[in-house]
This record gives C-alpha cells, sequence and structure tokens, in this order.
C-alpha cells in the first residue's frame, strides 16, 4: 500500500461554530424571562439558549450578536442559527437575520496506523511541535488553511479550521506526511 | 592610538584612551602612568544645567538597557549559574532574550510571564544544545506553573522561530540517574539498597529503550517513564532485598520526586516484560508474576530483539492497516486480532480453516466458544450459537462431540458477521465459554484475550464465562498468550468507548434553509401562563 492510492477517511465533524447578527439590540432580560431552555449569565452580560432540533447551544449577547456552537455540520448550524433567530423574532425583537458564517469548525479523523511523533515532528519542522511534557501530540499548524492538527500517537488526528472544506484538505494534506512516519 | 607617541617613563608605544567614568584620559598600559586627562567638566557657562554629563555615562551603567531587560539578564545569568551551564549557553540565551523583549508579542505582557521569559531561553538554549533540562526543572526554579511556562515557552518558539530539537531521552536517563542519592552511602539509605552508578544507568537505559520501542514513551511525559524504568533496574539489579520495596519508597530513598503517572508506567513496563518472559523457553516452566519477573530483567533486556518480535505481533499494523482502511474506526484493530489467531492456531497446528483438520479439533473446541463471547448474544453456554465459518463449523461439530459438551453448538465465523472488533480477540482464546470448562488448556488461553482484548465489550453479555476465564487468566498468560499486538496502551484499554463509525446519516440531512413552522418554534418559549409563574416562583426566591 502506498500514499497514493486512494483511501477513504471518515472525517467525523464533532463541532461547528458559527455566528450571525441580528441587528438590533436584544433584551437578554426578556429573553431569559420568556424564552425555555436558557441560562441567563447576568455577570458576564449574556444569555445562553439551547435548541433541542438541531442540538446547538446559542450565546446570545445583547449587542444582537448570537454564537452558536455544537452543531455538526454547515449546513445544520445555519439551520440551528435561523430557528435560533426565528425564536428570538417571536420574542418580540426585530431581528434580521444577517452576516452568518462558520468561523471555526472541529473534526476528528482515525488513521488506520499509529503515528511515530518524534519521527514525524523531525521530518516536519517547524510547522510541527512534539513537547511531550506538555501535551501527548503533535500540534501541526497548515498555515495556508489556517487549520491545526494535534496528531497522536494511536492515528487519532483532532483538526480544527475556519470550514469543512479547510478541515478536510488539512487532513488530506497530512495524510501523506503521517503515513511516512506510520509504524 | 598606539601611534600618538610614547610613555615618558617606560618608553612603551602602547597608549590606550580610557574613560575614567566621564573623564577621558591617556593612559600607558604598561606602566599605568596617566599622560593626559581630559577635563573632567567642561565650564560652568558650557554647561547649561550642569547636564553636559548624561548622568548615565558618569556612572559607567548602561541606563538605556530598560530595567526590565537588566533584570530579566541577571535572572539568565543566575539560572545558568545554579544549572552550571557552560558559558556559551549564558550568552545564547541573553541574547535571545534581549531579541524576544524587542518583540512587540513581549511588551505588553505581565512582569510573570517576562520572569517565565528568561526560563525560556535557558531552556531552549539546553534543548538547542541537546542539554537535557526539562520544563518540570525549569519551572520548579522560577516557582512558575507549567502551563503558564509551556504558554510563554510557545510563543517564544513562534516569535523567534526557533527550531527546538527534541529532548534526547537517553541525556535525560543520564541526568535523572545522576541525581538519585543511591549511590553513596548515606545515613538513610539501607545498604543492599545501594547500587552502583554505571550499572544501574545501563540498565536503565536498556529498561527505557525497551519501552520506547513498546509506544510506552511516545506522548508520555518523560520524566515517569525514566522513573519507573529506573525503579525496576534498581529492582532487578538485586532482587532479593529490594522486591518488597515499592516505588514510593525508593523515590523517597533516593531523594526524588515521584511523578504520579510513574505507577502506570511501572504496571505497563511490567505487562511488556511479562509479555516477553512468555516467550523465554527457560522460564516458561515458571509462573512468573509481576513481582517474579523482574527478576529476570536482566535476560529479557539482553534477548529484548527477539522477545520482542516473538511476544507481540508485529506486523499487525501493516495488516490491520490493509484490512481497515475502509474502516471508520480502526481503533479497535478489527483485524489485528485475526492475524494474532492465526499465528498462535498456527503454533498449535490447528488450521482452523482446513477442514482436513479434523482430527485436530479437540482443540478447536475453544474457537467456539469464545466466538460466543465475542459476539456477546449468548449468555448462556450450552445454547449458544457459536458462528464460523460454515465449512467449519460443521465440521468441528463432529469431532468435538466427543470431548466438549459443545456439540451442540453451531459454530459460526464472528470475524465475517460480527461487527464488533474486539470480540474477534476471543477468537484464540477457548477459555471463556462457560463449556469449556473440562478443558484446561483453554481457558488459560483466554485470559489472555479477555484482559487485553476488549475488556468493556465482551464481558457484560457472557458474565458466566468472564467468571471463570478470570481467575486463570494470570497462568495463561505466560503458556502459550495469544499474541497481542504491540500498540500503543490507551488503544489495548481504551478508556473511552469509540466514536461510532458516523452517526447514521438523518434521514434528510438539512439544506440550512428548510422553511421553520411556528410550531416548533413555541416549543422554545415559555407561554404567558408560564410566564407568570416563574415571575411568581423568581419572587420567592
Amino acid at each position: 500500500m502506498d500514499a497514493d492510492s486512494d483511501v477513504a477517511l471518515d472525517i467525523l465533524i464533532t463541532n461547528v461554530v458559527c455566528v450571525f447578527r441580528t441587528r438590533c439590540h436584544l433584551n437578554l432580560r426578556k429573553i431569559a424571562l420568556e424564552g425555555a431552555n436558557v441560562i441567563y449569565k447576568r455577570d458576564v452580560g449574556k444569555v445562553l439558549m439551547k435548541l433541542r432540533k438541531p442540538r446547538i447551544t446559542a450565546t446570545i449577547w445583547s449587542s444582537g450578536k448570537v454564537i452558536c456552537t455544537g452543531a455538526t455540520s454547515e449546513e445544520e448550524a445555519k439551520f440551528g442559527a435561523r430557528r435560533l433567530a426565528r425564536s428570538l423574532q417571536k420574542l418580540g425583537f426585530q431581528v434580521i437575520f444577517t452576516d452568518f458564517k462558520v468561523v471555526n469548525v472541529l473534526a476528528v479523523c482515525n488513521m488506520p496506523f499509529e503515528i511515530r511523533l518524534p519521527e514525524f515532528t523531525k521530518n516536519n519542522r517547524p510547522h510541527a511541535s512534539y513537547e511531550p511534557e506538555l501535551h501527548p501530540a503533535v500540534c501541526y499548524r497548515i498555515k495556508s488553511l489556517r487549520a491545526t492538527l494535534q496528531i497522536f500517537s494511536t492515528g487519532s488526528i483532532t483538526v480544527t479550521g475556519p470550514n469543512v472544506k479547510a478541515v478536510a484538505s488539512a487532513v488530506e494534506q497530512i495524510y501523506p506526511f503521517v503515513f511516512e512516519s506510520r509504524k | 592610538m598606539a601611534a600618538r607617541g610614547r610613555c615618558p617613563e617606560c618608553g612603551s608605544g602602547s597608549l590606550v584612551e580610557d574613560a575614567h567614568y566621564a573623564q577621558q584620559q591617556l593612559v600607558c598600559a604598561a606602566c599605568g602612568c596617566v599622560l593626559s586627562e581630559g577635563l573632567l567638566t567642561t565650564t560652568y557657562t558650557d554647561e547649561e544645567h550642569l547636564r553636559e554629563v548624561a548622568y548615565s555615562q558618569s556612572t559607567g551603567q548602561k541606563e538605556q538597557l530598560s530595567r526590565c531587560l537588566q533584570r530579566g539578564i541577571r535572572r539568565v545569568q543566575d539560572l545558568c549559574k545554579v544549572l552550571q551551564l557552560p558559558a556559551v549557553f549564558e550568552e545564547t540565551a541573553v541574547s535571545y532574550f534581549q531579541r524576544a523583549l524587542q518583540l512587540p508579542a513581549f511588551r505588553l505582557v505581565s512582569l510573570e510571564k517576562k520572569e517565565l521569559l528568561g526560563g525560556c531561553c535557558v531552556f531552549v538554549t539546553c534543548r538547542q544544545h541537546n542539554w537535557p533540562l526539562t520544563m518540570g526543572t525549569v519551572c520548579s526554579l522560577l516557582y512558575a506553573k507549567q502551563d503558564l511556562f509551556a504558554s510563554v515557552y510557545l510563543s517564544l518558539q513562534k516569535e523567534l522561530g526557533l527550531s527546538v530539537p527534541a529532548l534526547s531521552l537517553a541525556d535525560l536517563v543520564t541526568t535523572h540517574l545522576n541525581s538519585f542519592r543511591l549511590f553513596q552511602p548515606t545515613a538513610n539509605v539501607p545498604a543492599p539498597f545501594l547500587e552502583d552508578r554505571e550499572k544501574l544507568l545501563a540498565r536503565t537505559m536498556g529498561l527505557v529503550e525497551l519501552a520506547s520501542e513498546t509506544w510506552l514513551v511516545t506522548g508520555r511525559h518523560p520524566v515517569p517513564v525514566v522513573t519507573a524504568a529506573a525503579f525496576l533496574a534498581w529492582q532487578s539489579l538485586q532482587p532479593g532485598p529490594r522486591l518488597s520495596c515499592p516505588l514510593a519508597r525508593f523515590c523517597r530513598l533516593a531523594g526524588v520526586d515521584l511523578p504520579p503517572p510513574a505507577h502506570l508506567r511501572l504496571k505497563e513496563l511490567l505487562e511488556i516484560l511479562l509479555g516477553m518472559a512468555s516467550q523465554l523457553s527457560w522460564l516458561r516452566a515458571f509462573n512468573l508474576d509481576k513481582k517474579t519477573v523482574v527478576k529476570h530483567v536482566g535476560d529479557l533486556l539482553q534477548h529484548r530483539v527477539f522477545l520482542l518480535r516473538n511476544a507481540f505481533s508485529q506486523q499487525d499494523g501493516e495488516e490491520q492497516q490493509d484490512m481497515a482502511l475502509g474502516q471508520p474506526s480502526p481503533g479497535q484493530h478489527p483485524v489485528g486480532p485475526d492475524s494474532l489467531d492465526q499465528n498462535s492456531l498456527n503454533k498449535n497446528s490447528l488450521d482452523k480453516d482446513s477442514p482436513s483438520q479434523d482430527s485436530l479439533n479437540k482443540d478447536s473446541p475453544n474457537k467456539d466458544s469464545l466466538d460466543k463471547d465475542s459476539s456477546g448474544q449468548d449468555p448462556v453456554g450450552p445454547g449458544s450459537l457459536d458462528k464460523d465459518s460454515p465449512g467449519q463449523g460443521s465440521l468441528n461439530k463432529d469431532s468435538l462431540n466427543k470431548d466438549s459438551p459443545n456439540k451442540d453448538s453451531l459454530d459460526k465465523d464472528s470475524s465475517g458477521q460480527d461487527p464488533v472488533g474486539p470480540g474477534s480477540l476471543d477468537k484464540d482464546s477457548p477459555g471463556q465459554g462457560s463449556l469449556d470448562k473440562d478443558s484446561p488448556n483453554m481457558d488459560s488461553l483466554d485470559k489472555d484475550s479477555s484482559g487485553q482484548g476488549s475488556p468493556g465489550q465482551g464481558s457484560p453479555s457472557s458474565p458466566v464465562a468472564q467468571g471463570q476465564g478470570c481467575p486463570s487468566a494470570g497462568k495463561g498468560k505466560q503458556q502459550r498468550g495469544a499474541l497481542r499486538p504491540l500498540l500503543p496502551p490507551c488503544l489495548l484499554h481504551p478508556r473511552k468507548r469509540l466514536r461510532a463509525a458516523a452517526p447514521s446519516a438523518p434521514a434528510a440531512a438539512p439544506t440550512g434553509d428548510e422553511p421553520i413552522s411556528d410550531s416548533e418554534i413555541e416549543q422554545y418559549l415559555r407561554g404567558p401562563e408560564e410566564i407568570q409563574a416563574f415571575r411568581k416562583a423568581k419572587g420567592w426566591l
């Protein structure tokens, strides 16, 4: 088997973070009072609201910015964000759903082999940094994709990136390198 | 300067211009005679506000260095002295520190971080010169928290674009052992506990190398590994009096800290050693356990390569790779165990797959019974359906009938149909079936598989089998333990359930633009009565 052969690696997206604006100020007290599944963090000035379907958690700020986390795809994130905006609308705010964007995607991927981390780090300086005293994984940054990969000796790779596409191409890029240092 | 003339006193030509604080002087370097002096100050009128000579010049102190920088440099120098580093290191560290402080990233940071920055510079320098210094040491010298140190260290590395080679484990072993107080007789170390430094060093090094070959070092903090290896080495050099000494006491005697993970590392090392010992022909007669195996560490290390190759299936990774590529969660090594089975079976000259081997099938009941376990569906022995490859199944049945109660069981091969990866491990280890009681050797095999394979998965469904497998487990391992793959321990004993392949895609994947009905939204909003009730409740609180 060689690195170029066609390999289907499952990339499991575990979290998608997105933000949007409502273009109006939000009365957090009102949301806390009339919304269900809410937590009002008065000291920080935000409200957490959870939706059941899709399962997301939204952080609502009084400025009208909302951060949604917990979705497992970009589409789901958008759907959840729209639902949340709709709920806010129902509460009586003049909500306009704007500036939606996915800001961060977290995914995991299992390589079908173990990886020799010291060797991998040596071959991939300066992108890779391995400090077993700090963290068991090698941290590998791909600047062009703005993606960061945590590569574990077991073959698990955790990827964070600005969107799903970047995450997928980050895994594609890293594969030949980890393949070289496989057990 | 020398061309300017000669000293009238001694005739030497080496005249030196020297600044005695603010005052220029021409001095003979040979005899020290002052030939001429500049004016200490100019005339009063020239000198407005009496500031002709800046204070910093008049004192000879370089005040243009900020106080922070001076302090930091002194810190770095002190640290180097404390660590007894060569002078070159000090210079490099100081220059790193100066460079770092000029960077905007370290301008507006807390004093604490600036102090740590000095430590980071020393640390980086040491690492670059392959000087074994751990973060723990630097942190304890600076009274710093490790996470803060780590953040400063990582940003320093990024900002200065430094490339820091990995910490050399061998060097670390040497320095770490040197800090042990077991080499000279002292009041609190009993005589049998004293050890020769070279001997201990050599053996520890061997153990650490063994550990790194067996995935016990990768991704782990190095110091606990070294501590555990040193402890084992120390015990093995004179097992008699030392076997009863626990790791904690050893560390106390040696005057080193006991890092908490050292116990885990010790356990893992012992497991590896036990696995190796099972392959050493002259140890096979003994029932080795974690205590007694220590006595044979010397032998084991000597034949390390051979034993490792025999005790663990090395190629497993490869095969697994081939097979598992398409599979979502290779973590469980669904394939590995299979290959193992093959090996162990061959050893026993049992060819599972070849029907011609009927006569041998005596042994084969094991497999069958195991399967049951792995599939996890039949808690009751006799009635159980064992799946084996269909052809085989029928063969086994026939041949088995005489010695094993298994007769009724239908064997189905689990590998083909069982979705549970680890379960397949059990296949080769016969002991689990409740049926197997009568066959002793099967039981012993079991152990292995039940212990290492998939702790979580096979067991719950077959409590009976487990109960039986366990007691015999200890012995079984050494007898002819099924080869287990050489893998990082976290894969062999997964603490958390591995993720399901991929949550089955929902029937309709959302596009993000579906219409949203009002009724869906209502579940997230409180009704008017609810709001009233909520207000009231709040009032009481």
